[in-house]
């Protein structure tokens, strides 16, 4: 006979996502409460905003679309967006990763799924070069890409190929040409890759085999370059580097079940896992299946935050910040006036900008800087939080 | 979050491929599969569709998991019956690449004490990763027959680039429950990790290896 978890809540009729707490309870929690300063549309024409990056000083956003366009912002003074191209780079197939350089906020990348990767210069938008996978065999399709803290080395990662390889290949970016592949650390699909923001040997690899790679390219095989191998057992779709109080390098990944993992890199302890219902839950909201972790950010201040909202009513309901605090998830800011499902996010930590884009194709600019001029007052707040108030009682998130 | 799939379809279609298989008796345990078509899903826009869960009943029993064990670990294997290696064992393949393929291919799963699972680069090189079989945490705290349970049970589904995959979900020599429950559990799960939930399900259907496909919704 059927058992009692067969008798659960999902035989029962859908309960629509919401807050998990009163209105009061939220403002006291998510102490800002921030509406956008700034919100500007990529195209008329229905497209998501999959890719953003910022310049290094911070007056650039690159957003790349659905629609294989790459479009170029200035962020002006006071957090204003304006346009300053909308088709910088048109391509062929989809766009995998944009990045502009770490120490020159001219130099844009961007890489499209059929294996190209292409330098621009903004000032000109000049499709400067074309990085050309010339390795062995059948032109790899991509899934990201980045460039490391002195801008010398760019890496892509590439999906499975039919051979049953997936490769990380590097490119020389000063001499322009391709330098070689990793080829034997991942099994499926490598869906990120991350250099370390300091240390420009180091980078991590993600990949929808649940492995986390960390490697030392200054290591001349593959073999002795894989430092550290985290196994998170289940796929993964985003990685991030972050340090603990003590200076102690972190990698963060975010699951394609919408679960961050933490591990501290040298002693490759799992340091904490917060899955996607306890991130719903310190969310305050009640729906764990509609909880969509967009990523994490660092503060600049020693400490990060995880970004998330809810897929529920088309994303509008919650977008909200949790700050990460030894091994707990703590209320820290609520996004008022959010109108899509976010999927690509950066933060200016000088200025404290938080540009989000997505499913609506929009970009918006939120200011978190508390001077007091910026926080909407409570008013504010309940008109930015007005949803439809069903509060379940039914604590049974899925 | 309701249920589609009602418990009357559900039994109908697990005792039609049960069915099926012992009619039809073949001379291998034949898999049953979950099928599942999406509609309002594009895989160039939304967010990858793919994950891992653990079912309640084991769905491939024949399952070979080897364990990488300190000498507590090494112990509980042998007094258990379980295929294990200790840190010596895997010095000794001097990580040859030719002989970690071939221990890859010995075991469909590995589970690695802490200490160890610390040193497989540096032990084996990336043979594990290629062959992706990385040793998944076998800790203290747990029983390891329980571990190793739980790795059997669990599930991997990944959507490429066509709308619809298949998961396997057990094997015609369970019972009608005990499939059922599988369905139901795979499922529910598949189905909470759609940002629309059934309104991105075209169909599901379940089928035995070499049997006829059941349509539940």
């Amino acid at each position: 006979m059927f058992e009692v978890d067969l008798q659960s809540s999902d035989e029962e009729s859908p309960v629509p996502d919401a807050n998990s707490c009163g209105d009061q309870e939220l403002i006291q929690l998510f102490q800002q409460q921030i509406s956008p300063a700034s919100e500007t549309a990529a195209s008329l024409k229905r497209t998501c905003g999959l890719h953003i990056a910022q310049s290094c000083d911070y007056d650039k956003i690159a957003v790349g679309l659905s629609r294989c366009e790459l479009q170029l912002f200035q962020v002006r003074e006071g957090g204003q967006l304006a346009v300053e191209s909308r088709t910088l780079g048109r391509y062929e197939s989809g766009i995998r990763g944009v990045r502009f350089f770490n120490g020159d906020p001219n130099s844009l990348l961007c890489c499209t799924q059929d294996g190209s990767v292409f330098l621009y210069d903004v000032r000109t938008s000049d499709k400067v070069f074309r990085y050309e996978d010339t390795s062995e065999g059948a032109k790899k399709t991509m899934t990201s890409c980045d460039i490391n803290q002195n801008d010398r080395v760019l890496c892509a990662s590439s999906e499975v190929q039919k051979t049953g390889d997936s490769f990380l290949l590097f490119f020389d970016v000063r001499e322009r040409n391709y330098l070689g592949c990793y080829w034997e650390c991942h099994s499926d699909d490598i869906t990120h890759v991350r250099f370390h923001p300091t240390n420009p040997d180091l980078f991590a690899s993600a990949s929808v085999d649940g492995l986390i790679n960390v490697f030392d390219i200054s290591k001349v095989t593959e073999d002795d370059a894989m430092q550290y191998c985290f196994n998170v057992e289940t796929a993964v779709d985003s990685i991030n580097w972050h340090a603990d109080p003590t200076g102690r390098d972190l990698v963060s990944c975010v699951t394609t079940t919408n679960d961050l993992h933490l591990y501290d890199v040298e002693s490759q302890d799992s340091v904490a896992l917060f899955d996607r219902a306890q991130i719903t839950k310190s969310l305050r909201r009640t729906s764990a299946i509609d909880c969509n972790v967009v990523g994490t950010h660092n503060y600049g201040n020693g400490s990060f935050f995880v970004l998330a909202g809810s897929n529920f009513n088309r994303g509008k309901d919650c977008l909200r910040t949790l700050r990460y605090d030894n091994k707990t998830l703590l209320p820290d800011r609520s996004f008022g006036g959010n109108k899509q499902i976010v999927r690509a996010s950066v933060y200016n930590e000088k200025d404290q900008y938080l540009i989000a884009t997505g499913e609506c194709g929009l970009i918006t600019l939120w200011k978190c800087r508390t001077d007091g001029s910026e926080q909407t007052g409570v008013n504010g707040a309940s008109k930015s939080l007005k949803q439809k108030l069903h509060v379940s009682h039914r604590a049974k998130p899925y | 979050m309701a249920s589609k799939v009602s418990r009357d379809i559900l039994y109908e279609c697990v005792a039609e491929v049960l069915k099926g298989a012992e009619t039809k008796r073949r001379r291998f345990l034949e898999t049953v599969e979950l099928q599942i078509g999406l509609k309002n899903y594009d895989p160039q826009k939304d967010k990858r569709f793919s994950g891992t869960v653990k079912l309640k009943y084991i769905p491939r029993p024949k399952m070979q998991v080897c364990v990488l064990g300190d000498q507590q670990h090494c112990d509980e294997a042998k007094a258990n019956d379980i295929p294990f290696m200790d840190a010596e064992a895997l010095k000794k393949l001097n990580k040859n690449k030719k002989l970690v393929k071939k221990l890859a291919k010995k075991y469909d799963a590995f589970l690695a004490s802490e200490s160890l699972i610390k040193q497989i680069p540096r032990l084996l090189g990336p043979g594990l990763n290629k062959a992706g079989k990385f040793p998944g945490l076998l800790g203290h705290g747990e029983s390891m027959v329980q571990k190793i349970d739980e790795v059997k049970a669990t599930i991997k589904f990944q959507m490429k680039k066509v709308l619809c995959l298949s998961v396997a979900v057990g094997h015609v020599k369970m019972s009608p429950d005990e499939l059922a429950q599988n369905v139901h559990l795979a499922i529910n799960f598949l189905v909470s990790l759609l940002k629309k939930h059934w309104q991105n399900v075209r169909s599901l259907h379940i089928k035995s290896s070499m049997g006829a496909a059941q349509r539940l919704y």
